[in-house]
Protein backbone atom coordinates (compact mmCIF):
# COMPACT_ATOMS: atom_id res chain seq x y z
CA UNK A 1 0.00 0.00 0.00
CA UNK A 2 1.20 3.39 -0.52
CA UNK A 3 2.12 5.88 2.12
CA UNK A 4 -0.94 7.94 3.95
CA UNK A 5 -0.47 11.18 2.19
CA UNK A 6 -0.04 12.49 5.39
CA UNK A 7 2.53 10.14 6.18
CA UNK A 8 4.62 11.24 3.46
CA UNK A 9 4.20 14.99 3.89
CA UNK A 10 5.14 15.07 7.35
CA UNK A 11 8.68 12.32 6.51
CA UNK A 12 9.46 14.84 3.78
CA UNK A 13 9.17 18.01 5.58
CA UNK A 14 11.20 16.09 8.59
CA UNK A 15 14.11 15.69 5.87
CA UNK A 16 15.55 18.99 6.01
CA UNK A 17 16.18 18.75 9.70
CA UNK A 18 16.57 15.54 9.15
CA UNK A 19 19.83 16.17 6.56
CA UNK A 20 21.26 18.77 8.85
CA UNK A 21 21.36 16.15 11.75
CA UNK A 22 23.28 13.84 9.51
CA UNK A 23 25.67 16.55 8.56
CA UNK A 24 26.52 17.55 11.95
CA UNK A 25 26.91 14.04 12.65
CA UNK A 26 29.21 12.72 10.27
CA UNK A 27 30.28 16.12 9.16
CA UNK A 28 29.97 14.74 5.69
CA UNK A 29 27.39 15.30 3.10
CA UNK A 30 27.39 12.57 0.74
CA UNK A 31 27.52 10.06 3.64
CA UNK A 32 25.10 12.41 5.57
CA UNK A 33 22.44 12.02 2.60
CA UNK A 34 22.97 8.25 2.63
CA UNK A 35 21.94 8.24 5.77
CA UNK A 36 18.98 9.86 5.31
CA UNK A 37 17.94 7.85 2.32
CA UNK A 38 18.43 4.38 4.33
CA UNK A 39 16.30 6.06 6.99
CA UNK A 40 13.45 6.81 4.85
CA UNK A 41 14.14 3.59 3.86
CA UNK A 42 13.58 2.10 6.81
CA UNK A 43 10.85 4.25 7.97
CA UNK A 44 9.22 2.89 4.86
CA UNK A 45 9.56 -0.50 5.75
CA UNK A 46 8.50 -0.27 8.73
CA UNK A 47 6.04 2.22 8.58
CA UNK A 48 3.48 0.33 10.76
CA UNK A 49 5.55 0.60 13.69
CA UNK A 50 4.67 3.98 13.58
CA UNK A 51 2.19 5.58 15.53
CA UNK A 52 -0.34 7.85 14.08
CA UNK A 53 -0.86 11.25 16.22
CA UNK A 54 2.92 10.57 17.18
CA UNK A 55 6.20 12.98 16.38
CA UNK A 56 7.57 11.84 13.16
CA UNK A 57 10.36 14.18 13.12
CA UNK A 58 10.90 12.16 16.51
CA UNK A 59 11.65 8.39 15.12
CA UNK A 60 13.04 9.47 11.61
CA UNK A 61 15.62 10.97 14.32
CA UNK A 62 15.93 7.63 15.93
CA UNK A 63 16.04 5.87 13.50
CA UNK A 64 18.84 7.92 11.54
CA UNK A 65 21.15 8.11 15.18
CA UNK A 66 20.71 4.35 15.71
CA UNK A 67 22.01 3.69 11.77
CA UNK A 68 24.69 6.42 12.46
CA UNK A 69 25.86 4.99 15.69
CA UNK A 70 26.04 1.34 14.36
CA UNK A 71 27.89 2.49 11.23
CA UNK A 72 30.26 4.32 13.21
CA UNK A 73 30.80 0.95 15.51
CA UNK A 74 31.73 -0.92 12.60
CA UNK A 75 34.24 1.72 10.76
CA UNK A 76 35.97 2.01 14.46
CA UNK A 77 36.21 -1.68 14.22
CA UNK A 78 37.75 -1.71 10.26
CA UNK A 79 39.77 1.57 10.68
CA UNK A 80 42.21 0.73 13.39
CA UNK A 81 42.12 4.70 15.05
CA UNK A 82 45.67 4.15 16.96
CA UNK A 83 45.91 7.82 17.63
CA UNK A 84 42.67 8.56 17.82
CA UNK A 85 42.65 10.51 14.79
CA UNK A 86 39.30 8.78 13.23
CA UNK A 87 37.13 12.24 13.90
CA UNK A 88 40.11 14.17 11.56
CA UNK A 89 38.51 11.23 8.74
CA UNK A 90 35.22 11.88 9.33
CA UNK A 91 35.87 15.89 8.48
CA UNK A 92 38.63 16.33 6.37
CA UNK A 93 36.94 14.68 3.45
CA UNK A 94 36.72 17.64 0.61
CA UNK A 95 33.25 17.80 0.41
CA UNK A 96 32.34 18.64 3.71
CA UNK A 97 29.18 20.81 4.02
CA UNK A 98 28.92 24.26 4.62
CA UNK A 99 31.10 27.47 3.78
CA UNK A 100 34.75 28.23 5.25
CA UNK A 101 32.69 30.78 7.55
CA UNK A 102 31.52 27.65 9.55
CA UNK A 103 35.11 25.72 9.35
CA UNK A 104 36.20 26.32 12.46
CA UNK A 105 32.88 25.51 14.24
CA UNK A 106 32.69 22.73 12.40
CA UNK A 107 35.88 21.51 13.86
CA UNK A 108 35.42 21.73 16.97
CA UNK A 109 32.21 20.28 16.81
CA UNK A 110 33.91 16.96 15.17
CA UNK A 111 35.93 16.74 18.37
CA UNK A 112 33.01 16.60 21.11
CA UNK A 113 32.03 13.13 21.67
CA UNK A 114 29.60 11.52 19.84
CA UNK A 115 27.22 11.18 23.03
CA UNK A 116 27.56 14.90 23.76
CA UNK A 117 27.46 16.44 20.04
CA UNK A 118 24.35 14.36 19.33
CA UNK A 119 22.73 15.60 22.83
CA UNK A 120 23.84 19.47 22.01
CA UNK A 121 22.37 19.15 18.41
CA UNK A 122 19.13 17.75 19.00
CA UNK A 123 18.51 20.50 21.81
CA UNK A 124 20.61 23.30 20.36
CA UNK A 125 19.69 23.29 16.82
CA UNK A 126 16.64 20.82 15.94
CA UNK A 127 14.48 22.04 18.60
CA UNK A 128 13.49 18.96 20.31
CA UNK A 129 12.71 19.25 24.07
CA UNK A 130 15.16 17.54 26.50
CA UNK A 131 12.77 14.93 27.19
CA UNK A 132 12.34 14.35 23.23
CA UNK A 133 16.36 14.04 23.22
CA UNK A 134 16.05 11.94 25.79
CA UNK A 135 13.48 9.81 23.74
CA UNK A 136 15.64 9.73 20.84
CA UNK A 137 19.08 8.53 22.31
CA UNK A 138 17.32 6.29 24.73
CA UNK A 139 18.80 7.55 28.29
CA UNK A 140 17.76 10.10 31.25
CA UNK A 141 16.64 13.27 30.88
CA UNK A 142 19.23 13.89 33.20
CA UNK A 143 21.79 12.30 30.72
CA UNK A 144 20.54 14.58 28.13
CA UNK A 145 21.17 18.10 30.40
CA UNK A 146 24.78 16.75 31.37
CA UNK A 147 25.84 16.15 28.00
CA UNK A 148 24.65 19.35 26.53
CA UNK A 149 26.37 21.51 29.09
CA UNK A 150 29.63 19.11 28.77
CA UNK A 151 29.14 19.80 25.02
CA UNK A 152 28.82 23.66 25.16
CA UNK A 153 31.71 23.85 27.94
CA UNK A 154 34.29 21.93 25.65
CA UNK A 155 32.48 23.91 22.50
CA UNK A 156 33.35 27.00 24.22
CA UNK A 157 37.05 26.24 25.42
CA UNK A 158 37.75 24.50 21.65
CA UNK A 159 36.54 27.74 19.89
CA UNK A 160 38.18 29.48 22.60
CA UNK A 161 35.28 32.20 23.91
CA UNK A 162 35.75 33.71 26.91
CA UNK A 163 33.98 36.36 26.14
CA UNK A 164 30.55 37.43 23.60
CA UNK A 165 33.21 39.55 21.80
CA UNK A 166 36.03 37.20 20.76
CA UNK A 167 34.03 34.57 18.77
CA UNK A 168 31.28 35.72 16.60
CA UNK A 169 28.49 34.07 14.51
CA UNK A 170 27.51 38.03 14.35
CA UNK A 171 30.14 38.37 11.99
CA UNK A 172 31.11 35.32 10.35
CA UNK A 173 27.23 34.28 10.16
CA UNK A 174 25.57 37.14 9.58
CA UNK A 175 27.91 37.10 6.41
CA UNK A 176 26.79 33.86 5.84
CA UNK A 177 23.45 33.94 6.31
CA UNK A 178 23.49 36.61 3.70
CA UNK A 179 25.28 34.68 1.26
CA UNK A 180 23.23 33.47 -1.68
CA UNK A 181 22.38 29.83 -1.62
CA UNK A 182 25.23 27.65 -2.60
CA UNK A 183 23.62 25.28 -4.91
CA UNK B 1 61.00 27.71 45.66
CA UNK B 2 60.75 30.96 47.16
CA UNK B 3 59.50 29.88 50.68
CA UNK B 4 60.58 27.03 52.16
CA UNK B 5 58.75 27.10 55.18
CA UNK B 6 55.72 25.67 53.93
CA UNK B 7 57.08 22.31 53.18
CA UNK B 8 57.19 21.14 56.51
CA UNK B 9 53.45 22.11 56.71
CA UNK B 10 52.78 19.91 54.30
CA UNK B 11 53.68 16.33 55.15
CA UNK B 12 52.40 17.23 58.16
CA UNK B 13 49.19 17.69 57.17
CA UNK B 14 48.34 15.84 54.31
CA UNK B 15 50.92 12.76 53.71
CA UNK B 16 50.74 11.12 57.49
CA UNK B 17 53.42 10.15 59.76
CA UNK B 18 56.10 8.77 56.94
CA UNK B 19 59.17 11.06 57.11
CA UNK B 20 58.87 12.28 53.83
CA UNK B 21 60.84 15.94 54.76
CA UNK B 22 63.27 14.63 51.97
CA UNK B 23 61.48 13.06 49.77
CA UNK B 24 59.04 15.74 49.84
CA UNK B 25 61.99 18.59 49.49
CA UNK B 26 63.25 16.34 46.64
CA UNK B 27 59.96 16.35 44.35
CA UNK B 28 59.50 20.16 45.37
CA UNK B 29 62.73 21.38 45.74
CA UNK B 30 62.59 20.78 41.69
CA UNK B 31 60.38 23.54 41.49
CA UNK B 32 58.26 22.37 39.24
CA UNK B 33 55.54 24.16 40.33
CA UNK B 34 56.03 26.04 43.16
CA UNK B 35 52.89 28.10 42.97
CA UNK B 36 50.97 25.35 43.01
CA UNK B 37 52.42 24.26 46.29
CA UNK B 38 52.74 27.38 47.93
CA UNK B 39 49.15 28.43 47.01
CA UNK B 40 47.92 24.47 47.60
CA UNK B 41 49.14 25.10 51.30
CA UNK B 42 47.70 28.35 52.28
CA UNK B 43 44.07 28.09 50.64
CA UNK B 44 43.35 24.87 53.86
CA UNK B 45 44.97 27.03 56.52
CA UNK B 46 43.78 30.48 55.81
CA UNK B 47 40.80 30.38 53.62
CA UNK B 48 40.43 33.99 52.26
CA UNK B 49 37.84 35.43 50.85
CA UNK B 50 37.20 35.40 47.28
CA UNK B 51 39.08 37.47 44.67
CA UNK B 52 37.24 38.68 42.04
CA UNK B 53 39.51 36.59 39.43
CA UNK B 54 39.04 33.78 41.17
CA UNK B 55 35.50 34.46 40.90
CA UNK B 56 35.64 34.82 37.69
CA UNK B 57 37.84 31.82 36.27
CA UNK B 58 35.69 29.80 38.33
CA UNK B 59 32.82 30.88 36.57
CA UNK B 60 34.59 29.75 33.48
CA UNK B 61 35.25 26.81 34.08
CA UNK B 62 32.08 25.72 35.59
CA UNK B 63 29.03 27.48 34.70
CA UNK B 64 29.52 29.12 31.06
CA UNK B 65 28.60 32.68 31.23
CA UNK B 66 24.99 33.90 29.52
CA UNK B 67 26.87 35.63 26.98
CA UNK B 68 29.26 32.77 25.85
CA UNK B 69 25.74 30.47 25.86
CA UNK B 70 23.27 32.38 23.65
CA UNK B 71 26.66 33.11 20.98
CA UNK B 72 27.38 29.37 20.77
CA UNK B 73 23.64 28.89 20.95
CA UNK B 74 23.39 31.33 17.67
CA UNK B 75 25.95 29.95 15.64
CA UNK B 76 25.02 26.23 16.28
CA UNK B 77 21.72 27.26 15.12
CA UNK B 78 23.01 28.94 11.89
CA UNK B 79 25.41 25.79 11.34
CA UNK B 80 22.14 24.14 11.31
CA UNK B 81 19.75 25.89 9.30
CA UNK B 82 22.54 26.54 6.62
CA UNK B 83 21.86 22.93 5.77
CA UNK B 84 18.04 23.16 6.45
CA UNK B 85 17.39 25.54 4.28
CA UNK B 86 18.64 23.65 1.74
CA UNK B 87 14.95 22.01 1.83
CA UNK B 88 14.52 18.45 0.68
CA UNK B 89 16.68 17.30 -2.49
CA UNK B 90 15.15 16.16 -4.95
CA UNK B 91 16.59 12.73 -4.36
CA UNK B 92 14.08 12.08 -1.51
CA UNK B 93 11.15 13.19 -3.34
CA UNK B 94 11.97 10.56 -5.86
CA UNK B 95 12.59 7.75 -3.28
CA UNK B 96 9.27 8.53 -1.75
CA UNK B 97 7.47 8.74 -5.28
CA UNK B 98 9.05 5.67 -6.38
CA UNK B 99 7.72 3.87 -3.49
CA UNK B 100 4.75 5.01 -3.69
CA UNK B 101 4.64 3.93 -7.40
CA UNK B 102 6.48 0.13 -6.57
CA UNK B 103 3.78 -0.55 -3.82
CA UNK B 104 0.73 0.56 -5.98
CA UNK B 105 1.96 -1.59 -8.57
CA UNK B 106 2.81 -5.03 -5.86
CA UNK B 107 -0.95 -4.24 -4.42
CA UNK B 108 -3.09 -3.85 -7.55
Amino acid sequence: MALEPSVREAMLSAVPSLRAFAISLSGNVDRADDLVQETLLRAMANIDSFQPGTNMSAWLFTILRNLFRSEYRKRRREVEDSDGSYADTLTSHPEQHGRIEFEEFRKALSQLPPDQREALILVGASGFSYEEAAGICECAVGTIKSRVNRARTRLSELLAINSADEFGPDQSTRAVLSASGRR
Amino acid sequence: MKEQKPLSIGPREGQGPVDSTQDNGARRGIGQRPQVSGSAEQVPLRPKPMMQNEIQTRKRRGRLGRDVQTKLGKTLQAYFDDVVKEGVPDRFKELLQQYDERKDKGSS
